[in-house]
C-alpha cells in the first residue's frame, strides 16, 4: 500500500432494507481516515495549486495600510473602535456613490458586530486580514425606512445594547426608573437632517442585514431598497488604500455615539 | 418495468475503513465476484473553494480537507476499484479568496484533474453571475447536470445537460441534477432570466426516463435542494418521498454532515437513499453498490474524513 491509511472510528451500518418481515439491524460507529502526511498530497494536484497559491499569497500579503492601534473585535459594548471605523468608512464610501444631489443623502450607516469577524492588529494591515475581517460577500445597500420603522430600529439598538453605527447618528438611551425594562426615554438624532419634513430615513447597511439578518426586521418591507453595487469588503479595502496614499494610518475613535444610562 | 417486478433488495452493509478492506480482503470478495458487480460512488458537496485544508488553528475543522489530499485519496480508491464514479452536488464556488481572485478557474481545473464525472449547479455557483459561470465552463472537463433550471433564455442555453448515463462493467448508471429555488437566495441580476421549475415533477419524469427507457440499473440525483427544512420548502427528504425510480440522492446546500445515508420509502414503496457530506471538502462520501446479476443490490457506506495527520 502506497498510501498509509489509518482509521480512528469505524462507521458501520448493517441493516436490511428489504422487508418488514426480516429483522433489520444496524450498528453505527463513525468513520474517519487520515492520510499519512508523506503521501497526503497528490503531487500533480499540488503542482496545479502552487502557482495559484503563490499569486494568492502575494496578493493577500500585500500591506494596504498601517494601523496606529489595535481594533479589537468586541461585543456587548454600545460602540467599539472597530465598529465605528467600519461604519464610518462605509458611510463615506456609500455617500460618495449615492449622494449625487442634496435631496438624496444617506442619513447614517448601521452594521452589525457579528459581521466583523476578526480584530485588526496594530501595525501592518494586509489584504488577507481584511478578508478575515469581512469574509462574506455582503454588498452595501441604502434602505429607506419609515419613521415608524426608525422607532423599531431605536428599540432594537436598545435591546441588543449597540451595533456599529456611523457618526451621522447619535443615540442616547436613558432607563426609565419607574419601569427599567421598558424605557421610553430613548432618543435618536440624525445629524444631516434637511429642512424638508422627515418622513423617511435612509440607512446604509448590507444586503444581509437589509434582508432581516441579525433580527433587523425593521429593514423588511422598506419604502425603498437601493443596492450600491459595492461589497463591504471592497469598501474597507479601498478605504485602507486611500488612507495609506494620503500617508495616514488607521486611527480609532470612540465618541459616545451610542450611550446608555 | 421488469425491474420493478424484481423486488430490489437493498442492504446497507457495514462501512469499513480503507484499512479494514484489508481485514476483509478483496480475495474474500473475489470468491463471490461472479455474483456481484461493484460500483463505487464517490461524492462531495459545497466544497466552496476550499482548495487548501483548514488551518491547524481553526476552531472547528483544524487541518481538515484540502484538494491535494482529496485527490490523493481518490487516486488511492481508483487504484483499488474498477468502477468509480466521482460526483459533486454543487456550490463549488465561493468561500475563500481563491474564488475572489480566480473566479472558480482553479476549482474546475482541480475537479477535472481528479476526473469528476459530473456535478450539479448550486446557488453560489451563480455568485459571479450566469456570465461568470459560463466563463468558467471551459475549465471543467465534466458536465454540469440540471433538470429544473430553464436556461433557454440565457447564455447557458445548450451548455447544461439534464442527465448523463455511464456504463461501468455492464452496469448502467443514470445521473441527473436538481437545483434550489433561486428567488430570494440569489440576486436576480446574477441569475438573470434563468427560470426555476418545481423539481418534483421533472425529477420524476427524468428518473423514469433513466430507469425505464434507458434501463439504468442505478439512478442518482445530484441535488442542491438541501436536506431538510422546517418549512414546506422542497428538500431531499421530500423529493425522495414524492418520487420514484431514484436509488440515491446525493445532496448539498444545507451543509449537513449525515452520519449515515437516510433511507426513505419512495412513491413506489421502494427505498431511496439520501446522503450528504457536510461542506468544504472535509469529507469524501463513498457508497459501494454491490449489484447482483438480477440487479438487486447491497450498499456499503463510508464517510471518509480528510485529515492532514495520522493519529
Amino acid at each position: 500500500m502506497r498510501l498509509v491509511t489509518k482509521y480512528v472510528f469505524l462507521f458501520s451500518i448493517v441493516f436490511n432494507l428489504l422487508s418488514c418481515q426480516h429483522p433489520s439491524y444496524f450498528k453505527t460507529k463513525d468513520t474517519s481516515i487520515s492520510l499519512n502526511s508523506d503521501y497526503a498530497n497528490d503531487p500533480q494536484t499540488s503542482a496545479l495549486i502552487q502557482p495559484y497559491k503563490d499569486k494568492l499569497e502575494a496578493e493577500m500579503n500585500e500591506v494596504l495600510v498601517i494601523s496606529a492601534e489595535e481594533f479589537p473585535a468586541e461585543r456587548g459594548k454600545p460602540e467599539t473602535k472597530l465598529g465605528n471605523l467600519v461604519a464610518d468608512l462605509s458611510m463615506r464610501t456609500g455617500s460618495l456613490i449615492y449622494n449625487t444631489d442634496n435631496n438624496h443623502h444617506i442619513d447614517f450607516c448601521l452594521l452589525n458586530f457579528g459581521g466583523l469577524r476578526t480584530s485588526l492588529p496594530k501595525g501592518e494591515i494586509t489584504r488577507g486580514k481584511i478578508f478575515e475581517l469581512m469574509p462574506f460577500e455582503n454588498e452595501l445597500v441604502v434602505v429607506t425606512i419609515s419613521k415608524e420603522k426608525m422607532r423599531d430600529l431605536s428599540t432594537y439598538i436598545r435591546k441588543v445594547g449597540g451595533q456599529p453605527i456611523s457618526d451621522g447618528f447619535k443615540y442616547y438611551s436613558k432607563k426609565d426608573e419607574s419601569n427599567p425594562k421598558m424605557s421610553n426615554d430613548s432618543t435618536y438624532l440624525i445629524q444631516h437632517s434637511t429642512n424638508a419634513p422627515i418622513n423617511h430615513v435612509k440607512v446604509l447597511t448590507t444586503d444581509y442585514l437589509a434582508n432581516g439578518g441579525d433580527k433587523m426586521n425593521f429593514f423588511l418591507n422598506p419604502v425603498k431598497s437601493e443596492p450600491l453595487g459595492i461589497k463591504l469588503r471592497d469598501a474597507i479595502i479601498e478605504y485602507c488604500i486611500r488612507v495609506n496614499k494620503a500617508n495616514g494610518q488607521l486611527v480609532g475613535k470612540l465618541d459616545g455615539r451610542i450611550t446608555f444610562e | 418495468m421488469s425491474n420493478r417486478r424484481n423486488f430490489i433488495k437493498q442492504t446497507i452493509l457495514s462501512g469499513f475503513g480503507l484499512a479494514s478492506l484489508n481485514l476483509f480482503p478483496f480475495r474474500s470478495f473475489a470468491v463471490k465476484k461472479s455474483k456481484y458487480t461493484k460500483i463505487t460512488i464517490l461524492h462531495t458537496n459545497d466544497v466552496h473553494s476550499h482548495i487548501e485544508p483548514f488551518p491547524d488553528n481553526d476552531p472547528k475543522y483544524p487541518g481538515l480537507g484540502g484538494a491535494a489530499r482529496r485527490a490523493s485519496l481518490i487516486q488511492q480508491i481508483r487504484n483499488e476499484e474498477e468502477n468509480v464514479l466521482l460526483l459533486d452536488a454543487g456550490d463549488i464556488f465561493q468561500g475563500t479568496p481563491y474564488f475572489n481572485l480566480y473566479n472558480g478557474e482553479i476549482d474546475f481545473k482541480l475537479m477535472s484533474l481528479m476526473q469528476y464525472d459530473a456535478a450539479t449547479i448550486g446557488n453560489h455557483d451563480f455568485d459571479n453571475g450566469i456570465d461568470g459561470l459560463n466563463k468558467m465552463l471551459p475549465h471543467a472537463k465534466f458536465p454540469f447536470l440540471n433538470v429544473n433550471y430553464d436556461f433557454n433564455d440565457t447564455i447557458l442555453k445548450g451548455k447544461i445537460r439534464q442527465y448523463k448515463t455511464f456504463t461501468k462493467n455492464g452496469i448502467k448508471i443514470g445521473v441527473f441534477g436538481v437545483g434550489v429555488e433561486l428567488d430570494g437566495l440569489v440576486d436576480k441580476k446574477l441569475y438573470k432570466t434563468t427560470k426555476y421549475i418545481d423539481p418534483v415533477n421533472i425529477a420524476n419524469k427524468i428518473a423514469e426516463i433513466l430507469k425505464v427507457k434507458a434501463k439504468c440499473d442505478l439512478v442518482i440525483c445530484l441535488s442542491h435542494l438541501g436536506y431538510q427544512y422546517k418549512s414546506d420548502k422542497i428538500s431531499d427528504l421530500k423529493l425522495a418521498e414524492k418520487t420514484k425510480n431514484i436509488d440515491l440522492i446525493i445532496g448539498g446546500h444545507t451543509h449537513t454532515f449525515l452520519e449515515k445515508p437516510t433511507k426513505i420509502r419512495n412513491l413506489s414503496g421502494k427505498n431511496t437513499l439520501i446522503t450528504q457530506v457536510g461542506w468544504a471538502g472535509i469529507n469524501l462520501g463513498r457508497l459501494d453498490f454491490y449489484i447482483q446479476e438480477n440487479k438487486n443490490y447491497s450498499v456499503r457506506y463510508q464517510n471518509i474524513r480528510i485529515r492532514n495527520k495520522s493519529f
